[in-house]
């Protein structure tokens, strides 16, 4: 995209020249941010007047916005669901199912006992089963938006993940208990 | 400053360390360390401020460590952006500190010392290692710097980052990026070795040199590297006599412990990355304490591979500073790079119960920025106060505090009605700015932002005051010279045209003209150039129409004894 085009009302997808969608080439992605920013950036404009060095930061943040959402498969869904102006209720809709809660409480247990144990290997056989299972939801979300255009059960989808992205935050704050 | 397209412009690199400090810069597509007059490169950061006002830099400075420790800063870069409460044990430093209150009250500023020259801070001190760098830079390169890279701790925060700018601009260096030193490590090394994959960059502070004995087990810890013992002489200010030999097993059973803890920063950094030790495709050693075998062997074996070392770790960090400097001023084109760095600390403000939320999570790729909406919470609620802190903690207490501000001018409405919108903005040398907006009446809503360990403006200004104040002197001496020059050349030419054409005037306007005289030879005797300069003014009024009587009979006395043919064209 030449930088004289460069539109801050373009939505992410249409910034990186991306079809909006939940499965996207990563590799295409990461190309697309470096180019971009190859042009965008603060840096390349520092010579310039104050001026253009303001725009520049501004874009350049923008793009990194842009890059850090789509990488990233839930905030990615979350604002493919925003853009088809579905709201993910992540804040108001605590309705999970029995289940769900369940092996939520049972996720938490383990952390804390391996925590306690100072046991760094159990740790990172949990954060190996979390990525799996993590994985597995994220391939049920892709075909709920991309082949099924079922939002509300996308929506779940992202209210689970959410869940499972706390998780990954609390074996990260024990791998630290641990270090410290 | 010329844009010519094919111009070289000028820029440096600086590594403002603790204990060093260094300038480099891009010399035929080389980057190189500028060493002083007598072929050094490294400044000691170490600046003596003495009764007659003037200011001793590096080594000049650092041999009158122990002899007026008071008024000789050594390793000022700790206190930069810090209160006087973040300095651990202050008896054990020779310092007399100045508590400063900071611009909340409640909260303490960044600290001054007191020296024989007066309050100083630890900008204005760092100030004068970055002149002389400046300068040292200028004599070497010939010309006046378009602008310089000054690396940063990667741990540092807002407020010492903030205070390593001022201290730039304080020392008349335009900033064109403030860079972290392991990243500028890694551009030296990338760009020299043509690297391509994931390097680690392990920097290993030097410890603080604040006492005799620690300058002497430095000499020692360096002696070892190349001997097996070393012998320990210091007399002590109580005339104790410590005279030992230290073996290099001794010292390295001392340091081991030591040097295991800085491997579990290795390990945190990789689970950051989520990389293995496999991932990493080199070592990058930054800092002279990583010279020391046990450095070198125990990061060797975390890393199962020797650490590079063809650079000087005690040069490095300047070396890349220089490249990106050289990159950032517009030296190159078609074949460069592109940094993308990100934030060290989290941002958070506080919420209900002194909690943090965070806004902007460490590690997060800058440029960037988060914006937040807030509301009142009484009806009628005009003003709302904002504290921002940095830090990976969930207590308030716990993180730092960078910043508290107000947001005033919010409309009148009913509690949570008004919403009101952040934005936190951190730009590419990693410093925040906060904006702010009432979104329901489209307000502007203006922001006072409080650095708790800033420099406000006025701070700012009176220290750039002090600074040029030298200067100032300088320029008023050069206008009182010239005015009194002119002066005595317009004395003497009316002097000369009163003896060759005085009749062409009447006694009166004579003596007005001889009045105008007197008065501008009596400002001559003071000091005042601006006074001089009326005087001047008042003469050359005075003279107008003698002036114009004498321009008439000199062309009279051109055309006379010519005919009027000679005069046509």
């Amino acid at each position: 995209m030449p930088f004289t085009s460069f539109d801050f009302q373009a939505n992410y997808f249409q910034l990186f020249g991306l079809t909006p969608s939940c499965q996207l080439d990563s590799t295409q992605l990461e190309r697309q941010y470096r180019e971009l920013q190859a042009l965008v950036h603060p840096d390349k404009h520092a010579h310039q007047p104050d001026v253009e060095q303001r725009v520049a930061m501004q874009r350049a943040t923008l793009v990194n916005e842009a890059y850090q959402t789509l990488r990233n498969p839930l905030r990615r869904a979350r604002y493919l669901l925003s853009l088809h102006g579905v709201d993910t209720q992540e804040e108001t809709n605590t309705a999970m199912p029995l289940e769900f809660l369940m092996a939520q409480m049972e996720w938490r247990e383990s952390i804390v006992e391996a925590q306690q144990a100072r046991d760094a290997d159990a740790l990172s056989a949990l954060e190996m089963r979390l990525r799996r299972e993590t994985g597995e939801l994220e391939a049920l979300l892709a075909v709920k938006i991309d082949t099924e255009q079922d939002y509300p059960a996308a929506a779940g989808l992202v209210r689970k993940l959410r869940f499972m992205e706390k998780l990954a935050e609390e074996i990260h704050a024990a791998y630290d208990a641990i270090d410290n | 400053m010329s844009t010519a397209p094919h111009q070289h412009r000028l820029a440096v690199g600086i590594d403002l360390g603790t204990t060093n400090s260094l300038v480099a810069t891009v010399r035929n597509g080389i980057s190189v360390a500028l060493n002083d007059e007598n072929g050094r490169a490294m400044l000691p950061s170490v600046v003596r401020y003495t009764a007659d006002g003037s200011v001793q830099v590096g080594e000049a400075a650092q041999s009158a460590q122990s002899d007026d420790p008071i008024n000789t800063i050594v390793s000022v870069k700790r206190f930069m952006g810090r209160g006087l409460r973040d300095i651990g044990d202050i008896s054990r430093l020779p310092y007399r500190f100045v508590d400063v209150a900071g611009a909340d009250s409640g909260q303490t500023g960044m600290l001054q010392l007191r020296t024989v020259a007066g309050v100083k801070s630890p900008v204005e001190v760092s100030a004068e290692i970055l002149r002389q760098l400046r300068m040292r830079a200028e004599a070497s390169l010939g010309g006046e710097l378009v602008g310089a890279v000054i690396t940063v701790p990667a741990y540092f925060d807002d407020a010492q980052r903030q205070a390593t700018k001022d201290a730039a601009r304080l020392a008349g260096l335009n900033v064109l990026r403030l860079l972290n030193e392991p990243t500028a490590a890694a551009i030296a090394y990338g760009l020299d070795n043509a690297a391509e994959g994931v390097y680690a960059v392990y920097d290993l502070l030097s410890p603080y040199d604040t006492r005799l004995l620690l300058t002497h087990a430095r000499a020692a810890k360096e002696q070892l590297t190349e001997l097996g013992e070393t012998r320990i002489t210091v007399v002590l200010s109580s005339g104790e006599l410590i005279d030992n030999v230290l073996t290099r097993a001794e010292f390295q059973s001392m340091s081991r412990n030591l040097v295991q803890r800085t491997i579990q920063p290795l390990r945190r950094a990789l689970r950051d990355a989520q990389l293995g030790v496999a991932d990493i495709k080199g070592v990058v050693m930054v800092g002279g304490a990583t010279r020391m075998p046990q450095v070198q062997h125990a990061v060797g074996e975390f890393f199962g591979q020797p650490p590079l070392n063809n650079l000087d770790p005690d040069k490095v960090v300047a070396l890349g500073a220089a490249i990106q400097a050289n990159l950032l001023a517009g030296n190159r084109s078609g074949d460069d790079w592109l940094l993308l760095d990100v934030i060290p600390l989290s941002l958070g403000i506080e919420t209900m119960g002194g909690l943090v939320e965070k806004i902007i999570p460490r590690n997060s790729t800058i440029p960037t920025a988060r914006a937040q909406e807030f509301t009142t919470y009484k009806d009628g609620q005009t003003a709302m106060s904002i504290h921002v802190v940095q830090g990976e903690r969930e207590l308030v207490s716990d993180c730092r505090s960078l910043a508290k501000f107000e947001l005033r001018g919010i409309p009148a409405m009913v509690a949570g009605a008004a919403r009101i919108r952040v934005t936190f903005q951190v730009d590419a040398d990693g410093l925040l700015n906060v904006s702010a907006r009432e979104l329901s009446s489209g307000l502007e809503a203006s922001i006072v932002v409080k650095p708790s360990y800033g420099l406000s403006d006025a701070e700012i200004s009176r220290m750039l005051h002090d600074s040029t104040r030298h200067a100032q002197d300088d320029m008023q001496a050069r206008a009182l010279r010239e005015q009194q020059t002119e002066a005595n050349q317009l004395l003497e030419a009316v002097q000369h045209a009163l003896e060759q054409d005085g009749e062409l005037i009447d006694p009166l306007r004579r003596g007005q003209i001889e009045a105008q005289m007197a008065a501008l030879r009596s400002t001559l005797a003071q000091d005042d150039h601006l006074a001089i300069k009326r005087a001047i003014t008042a003469l050359n009024e005075a003279t107008v129409s003698f002036a114009q009587a004498r321009m008439d009979k000199s062309v009279g006395r051109a055309l006379a004894g010519k005919k009027i043919s000679d005069l046509e064209v």
